[in-house]
């Protein structure tokens, strides 16, 4: 069990909703992948296409928490009011705020970010900030209100894993209380180890399970990989060290005395 | 144009409603949804103010709906 935002989640995996075979499949991963919370956003009802209304009754038949995104807002005033329709739509005030400040990399805006998080805190919204894992952009939004922050591993949808251990490394020594959700960037569940093991509290992610072979497979893989990372953070890691150092005991080796 | 209609843009796409109602009574023109939420003139229009709320010329609607989404 981890705490974020009051609640008490028994999953450190939060896991997308979006680029599954089909709604099966999608529902299928969640469960093996045993989230708890899974991301959703809204679009423009498509005249004619009903793949919208499948996907939500599939999601509606799982018993998670939704955390409902802004993506492709671009200002913090489009990301404004796309939380507020979410908040209406989905039933909650949890938000994932994205403001996209580049559509090369699709990288966080941190001063539209910064903007918009101020805005929906003094609305009542919970915001989950994805941004940079630069530390000054997190401690602004810290400032602003925000409990929590999604630092990206890498762009999404690159499954480049963590670019930067010693940002994230970093925004975890200086926000010992906030908890970290890596989000975005990560491509096998050794990403997701990786991740919980300097200390985050958790990834989330989509297209690397989505986008598997095996999507429900996959998941499985990721709901073992965050648990032996979070285990490996508690039980506290070895140093690194230059030097080889030999693991079995030097004295009493045999023939030592034929090598003098 | 028929002086009592009105030219707006729901969801990028130019419409003709009958002009002098409310967004409650012109919904059932614009979605079969059942769940969706409204922004008219990027400001979101909570339920609540359906029925206050009436359209006109111009008026920029964004009806949206749940959406797989990462």
């Amino acid at each position: 069990m981890w705490r974020v935002a009051d609640v008490e989640l028994d999953s450190r995996l939060l896991i997308g909703s979006s680029l599954y075979p089909s709604p099966r499949v999608m529902q299928e991963a969640i469960r093996a992948a045993g989230a708890a919370v899974v991301t959703v956003s809204l679009r423009r009802q498509q005249a004619g296409a009903h793949g919208g209304e499948d996907f939500w009754a599939a999601l509606r038949a799982l018993d998670v928490r939704l955390l409902p995104n802004t993506a492709g807002c671009h200002s913090a005033r489009e990301a404004i009011t796309t939380a507020e329709m979410a908040r209406e739509l989905f039933g909650t005030h949890w938000i994932k705020l994205e403001v996209i400040g580049d559509d090369y990399n699709l990288q966080p805006d941190p001063f539209g970010l910064v903007e918009a998080a101020r805005e929906l805190v003094a609305q009542g919204f919970e915001v989950f900030p994805y941004c940079t894992e630069d530390l000054v952009v997190g401690e602004k939004l810290v400032a602003a209100g925000c409990r929590v922050l999604m630092p990206w591993g890498a762009p999404i949808g690159t499954a480049r894993g963590l670019l930067n251990p010693y940002g994230l490394r970093t925004l975890r020594e200086r926000l010992p209380g906030i908890p970290l959700i890596v989000d975005a960037g990560l491509g096998v569940p050794s990403h997701a180890a990786q991740a919980l093991e300097l200390g985050c509290d958790a990834v989330l992610l989509n297209t690397a399970i989505a986008q598997a072979t095996d999507p429900v497979a996959m998941a499985a893989a990721f709901r073992h990989a965050v648990l032996a990372g979070r285990l490996a953070f508690e039980a506290g890691r070895m140093p690194e060290r230059d030097l080889a150092q030999p693991s079995t005991p030097v004295v009493g080796t045999p023939f030592w005395q034929q090598q003098q | 144009m028929n002086e009592a209609e009105i030219q707006v843009i729901c969801n990028g796409a130019p419409r003709t409603l009958p002009g002098a109602r409310t967004l409650a009574e012109l919904l059932p023109a614009l979605t079969d949804a059942c769940d969706f939420a409204v922004a008219v003139n990027e400001e979101f229009v909570p339920k609540s103010a359906y029925g206050a709320l009436r359209l006109a010329d111009g008026d920029r609607i964004e009806l949206v709906v749940p959406m797989e989404g990462g």
